[in-house]
């Protein structure tokens, strides 16, 4: 198929479609067999009535095991509620996170914690926190004239 | 082009030769573009 081709452009062919298929089988693989994936947002919510729907009508951080905790959590102009989330050394935060007005962000340095908050839908991500400290949560989609003050803050300890 | 043979591709020195600091380029680009995924692959699974 591609013989009428020199010789030079066959090799970075055949190297560039290996290298695409090398790409795929290493993401397919941690997505399908060790679970790495990307956040998940198939949950959908009113975006108007996030206030008045639960779990979000009560925003905040549930235990759920020994090591276990799930954070519910509204993103909007220009806070994250809660805004300040403590945590034992070594635990596993489900969080799930909305926005009752425009695109938000939730990222957290240092970590994989890394959530677009669109409205109309419940944005879901698992982390375990295995080292202490004090880690920030910034808002990292452009959200309005305070986005620069949007933050909150995560202890490990 | 299409009809062209790989032999016919081989014998054609002069157009391989033409090709060569093309090749050359595109697997500089390619090798950075390796290196910067892995690193950010390998950063991604320290992290988690």
């Amino acid at each position: 198929m591609i013989d009428h081709l020199p010789r030079y452009e066959r090799i970075w062919l055949l190297l560039g479609i290996g290298s695409i298929i090398v790409f795929l089988v290493v993401l397919g693989t941690l997505g399908i067999f060790v679970g790495l994936n990307p956040p998940g947002h198939m949950r959908t919510i009113a975006p108007e009535e996030v206030a008045a729907t639960a779990p979000f009508d009560e925003p905040g951080v549930t235990q759920l095991g020994p090591n276990e905790f799930r954070v519910t959590m509204v993103a909007r102009l220009f806070a994250f509620d809660p805004g300040e989330i403590t945590i034992p050394r070594g635990s596993t935060v489900h969080f799930e996170v909305t926005s009752p007005d425009v695109v938000h962000g939730l990222f957290i340095p240092n970590t994989n914690v890394n959530i677009m908050v669109v409205p109309g839908h419940i944005s879901e991500y698992t982390y375990t926190f295995e080292d202490e400290g004090n880690y920030a949560m910034l808002c990292h989609e452009y959200c309005g004239v305070g986005h620069h003050v949007m933050m909150g803050k995560l202890v490990v300890q | 082009m299409a009809d062209r043979t790989r032999e016919a591709a081989r014998k054609d020195v002069g157009e391989n030769e033409k090709l060569k600091g093309t090749f050359v380029s595109v697997l500089l680009i390619g090798g950075f573009i390796l290196l910067t995924w892995l690193a950010v692959l390998l950063l991604y699974l320290a992290r988690q």
